[in-house]
């Protein structure tokens, strides 16, 4: 078979439809959480502004329908980023999506560092920290796996200071 | 005569997407660092038994984190490349068919 056999056959075909079908999927995916994000904003701004706004949106609904960007959510069940502050059985952490969020650790949550297991002690300000959890009614997310990551090598030309 | 210009619209097509390609899979690589979604997956390679525990935080994250218009992108780049590719074979096979009946 031939190259130019080979772009006309069944195979090529299917592959095309599977990149296509994959395509369409995620672009759903993704209207579906941006449709399901601006429903629980709506709501929620709705309910917080009740009294003082009654007319809705200022620049009305479909509008705040703008914005299919990747980054435009706050990850409600993990994150990954740095530990600011540890205090008692929470910690704050600045997350990939550049949002600081409070992590609660209970007896149940797995800390791993390399291979071993440690407690929140065992912890400091500044570890590179992989979460996931599940969030809960006061905005936290309830950590149930913290993994310590090493630290990112410096970049180029960057110099750490102690 | 359609030959000629299918030719010529899926050579720009190809030409498109090949040109399309560096910039869309860069930022595609950098989506995927900044989303925490490498990270995340990761997960499933270092602590795989708790990960099976609580398999239904870590696919959440997972699916939070995917940068889906990114990929989507990307794969439209593959897809047009790959289409522009079989309709001009198949185009120049047609015309070099033509062009050897003609003489």
């Amino acid at each position: 078979m031939n190259l130019n056999d080979f772009f006309q056959s069944k195979t090529f075909k299917g592959i095309l439809i599977g990149i296509g079908a994959v395509i369409i999927f995620l672009f759903i995916f993704r209207l579906g959480m941006t449709v399901g994000f601006k429903k629980a904003d709506f709501s929620y701004k709705w309910g917080e502004n009740y009294h003082q706004n009654f007319a809705g949106p200022k620049r009305g609904f479909f509008r705040e329908l703008g914005g299919m960007g990747d980054r435009d959510f706050i990850g409600a069940h993990g994150i990954f980023g740095k530990v600011l502050k540890i205090e008692g059985s929470e910690m704050v952490i600045s997350g990939q999506d550049n949002a600081e969020k409070i992590i609660t650790v209970g007896a149940d949550t797995v800390i791993e560092k390399f291979r071993e297991k440690i407690k929140i002690d065992g912890m400091a300000v500044d570890d590179m920290v992989v979460v996931i959890g599940e969030p809960n009614n006061e905005g936290k997310i309830e950590a149930k796996l913290i993994r310590i990551m090493p630290p990112p090598p410096p970049k180029p030309g960057e110099v750490k200071i102690q | 005569m359609l030959a000629i210009s299918r030719v010529i619209v899926f050579s720009f097509s190809l030409l498109g997407s090949l040109v399309a390609a560096w910039p869309i899979f860069s930022a595609v690589k950098i989506e995927f660092v900044n989303s925490g979604f490498l990270q995340f997956l990761s997960l499933a390679f270092s602590d795989f038994e708790v990960i099976i525990t609580y398999w239904q935080s870590f696919i959440s994250t997972l699916l939070e984190s995917l940068p889906a218009i990114s990929i989507a992108l990307s794969l439209l780049i593959i897809f047009i490349f790959m289409g522009s590719l079989r309709f001009l074979t198949k185009d120049i096979k047609i015309l070099i068919n033509k062009n050897i009946l003609a003489n």
